[in-house]
């Protein structure tokens, strides 16, 4: 029973990241109406960024970290400017999948710059991190996995407050609703597709931070690995729907959690896409399908 | 001499037999990420078959070309409800499901792979199979089946308005395409006499898209254009391999941008034949 409680806490934790992925992916998805790979290298840039600053830079936490995900932002907006913009200028038609290579592209040379100038092999993580364990009767928590819950419920809820509250979000669901009708309102869709980007690198900054630091590495390749996680959850919770998103994640973290526990450790990545493969037989658009919506023309 | 131009011409044609069949699968408007997978069914089925079963080398490729096909029906089946990106997704999430299976599991040998596949493949089998592969594709092409590819890939709602069935066009030229990736497998099995889980791993895809990209999807030539100049390029100027997937990245996203119909655009085919008539005549 112990063990059980562990793993469940333990998938939750590691589930609540890739919602957090998972959850730009969906932003951006819904506003822009393009699916931007790219935003899977976000994963990977924040934590080197903060590795840099404080290995190299030797800045103190409190400077670094904003540093850090402002880099993130920073870069995410060159690769918005670079691949997706020129695609969506309105009137001009252009295939659905050329934006989707173009992103896929950045987001190849991004991550093979980083392998070539850091080595392709993993760095540990810059900062210390709290080793010893919480104790609760018989049951072990590790420190690191609370932490990241907490980081992951108020980054949530953070994001639900803007999406349904503030006017931020209410720009945003009306460009993902109808872009011409919210520029005839004074709606800007490339000032919104602008920030829901900046914001959904955010989310995947901070969900990449706390991978690296509860695994203690950070590599070059971290970012399409969690970033493959991301969408397969997005698809598991159906594409456009933000609590999808959500419960997907956490289904997938205690689902891998529980493999890795009960199993064997090499089958992680063979039970989230037999997961998802079990899903799409059964619940063809994902389990919180709203109407699925066709490519805009 | 003679041996290093094989060295460097049959790899380029094999990937070339497995971007043709890449090429199938754009024209019905889908996207594969995880090509190589089923190249990869192809590599380990013919091997398993020619070191277990002592079968000759052109029957295990075959029958690896059928195996890869037949996983790539199943695939398309599961996944036909997927819209485009996501079926992109879904390829590359079963790309790298089937790699870890086959890096786990006994009988394919884990990560170090199969070894003493009898070497029977050359450059005149590579070069024979290229050429069979061409000629199916360039009849696809002109068939009834290919035009319903096209038109399914321009608006499957205006496709299915004149009696075409997406999701027959869809799985169809997926089951083509990923048998033509698993020829192409069985080929490179019975070339280099080993295979590992690395010959199916996501770069092998990536490399496989960005050829494709471009070439240019419009046209079997692109395929085949897109192959030759960046296979072989690197070779000829001793490009670091270092940098190569960063500048293939770099070179997929500006294409993209710039030149979205890749080297062998449909106008560039047009043009080309109207000249080419204008000389006949």
């Amino acid at each position: 029973m112990e063990f059980f409680i562990q793993l469940l806490v333990g998938g939750l934790s590691i589930g609540g990241t890739y919602a957090l992925v998972a959850l730009g992916f969906v932003l951006i998805f819904g506003v822009a109406n393009v699916l931007n790979i790219a935003h899977a290298q976000s994963i990977m840039l924040a934590p080197f960024f903060l590795f840099i600053l404080i290995e190299q830079a030797k800045l103190p936490l409190s400077l670094a970290a904003p540093l850090a995900l402002f880099m993130s932002v920073l870069i995410a907006m060159f690769v918005y400017y670079a691949a997706i913009r020129p695609f969506l200028i309105i009137g001009k038609r252009s295939g659905y999948l050329a934006p989707f290579i173009t992103s896929f592209g950045a987001s190849l040379f991004i991550e093979n710059i980083f392998a070539t100038i850091f080595g392709s092999s993993s760095h540990p993580f810059p900062l210390e991190i709290q080793r010893e364990v919480w104790r609760l009767g018989n049951i072990i928590f590790v420190p690191m996995q609370i932490y990241s819950m907490v980081c992951v419920f108020i980054a949530t809820v953070f994001l639900a407050w803007v999406v349904n509250r503030s006017a931020i979000g209410r720009s945003m669901r009306a460009v993902a609703e109808n872009p011409i009708v919210a520029a005839s309102q004074g709606i800007s869709a490339r000032i919104t597709i602008m920030l829901t980007i900046s914001i959904a690198t955010l989310l995947a900054a901070i969900s990449g931070i706390l991978f690296s630091a509860a695994n203690n590495e950070l590599s070059a390749f971290m970012g399409m690995e969690y970033g493959l996680k991301g969408l397969v959850v997005m698809i598991i919770g159906g594409v456009n729907s933000l609590p999808g998103a959500v419960v997907a994640g956490l289904m997938l973290g205690v689902t891998e959690s529980f493999a890795v526990g009960y199993l064997s450790s090499s089958y992680s990545m063979v039970i989230s896409f037999g997961l998802l493969f079990v899903i799409l037989l059964f619940r063809p658009n994902g389990l919180f399908a709203s109407a699925s919506r066709e490519a805009r023309p | 001499m003679n041996g290093f131009y094989e060295s460097i011409a049959i790899p380029v044609l094999i990937d070339a037999i497995a971007v043709l069949g890449l090429y199938v699968i754009a024209s019905s408007g889908r996207l594969s990420i995880g090509h190589a997978a089923f190249f990869g069914v192809g590599c380990y089925t013919s091997a398993l078959l020619s070191t277990q079963l002592l079968m000759p080398y052109w029957a295990s490729i075959l029958v690896g070309a059928l195996s890869a096909g037949s996983f790539g029906l199943i695939f398309g089946l599961v996944a036909e409800r997927l819209s485009h990106w996501f079926f992109a997704i879904a390829t590359l999430a079963f790309s790298v499901m089937l790699t870890g299976i086959v890096s786990s599991v006994e009988i394919f040998g884990g990560a170090t792979g199969i070894y003493g596949i009898p070497i029977s493949v050359g450059l005149s089998e590579t070069l024979f199979s290229t050429i069979f592969v061409l000629i199916l594709v360039y009849f696809i092409d002109r068939s009834s089946f290919g035009r319903s590819m096209r038109a399914v890939r321009d608006s499957e709602i205006a496709a299915e308005a004149v009696g075409i069935n997406p999701a027959f066009a869809h799985i169809g030229s997926f089951v083509i395409g990923t048998s033509i990736a698993g020829l192409a497998g069985g080929l490179w099995a019975h070339y280099l006499g080993v295979i590992k889980p690395v010959d199916m791993s996501l770069d092998r895809s990536l490399f496989f898209l960005i050829y494709l990209a471009v070439g240019g999807m419009e046209h079997w030539a692109g395929a085949l254009l897109g192959t030759f100049t960046l296979g072989l390029l690197p070779e000829v100027i001793r490009f670091s391999r270092e940098y190569r997937l960063a500048f293939f990245g770099l070179l997929l996203a500006g294409f993209m941008v710039l030149r979205p119909s890749g080297l062998v655009s449909r106008e560039l085919i047009n043009w080309t034949s109207k000249i080419a008539k204008k000389i006949w005549a």
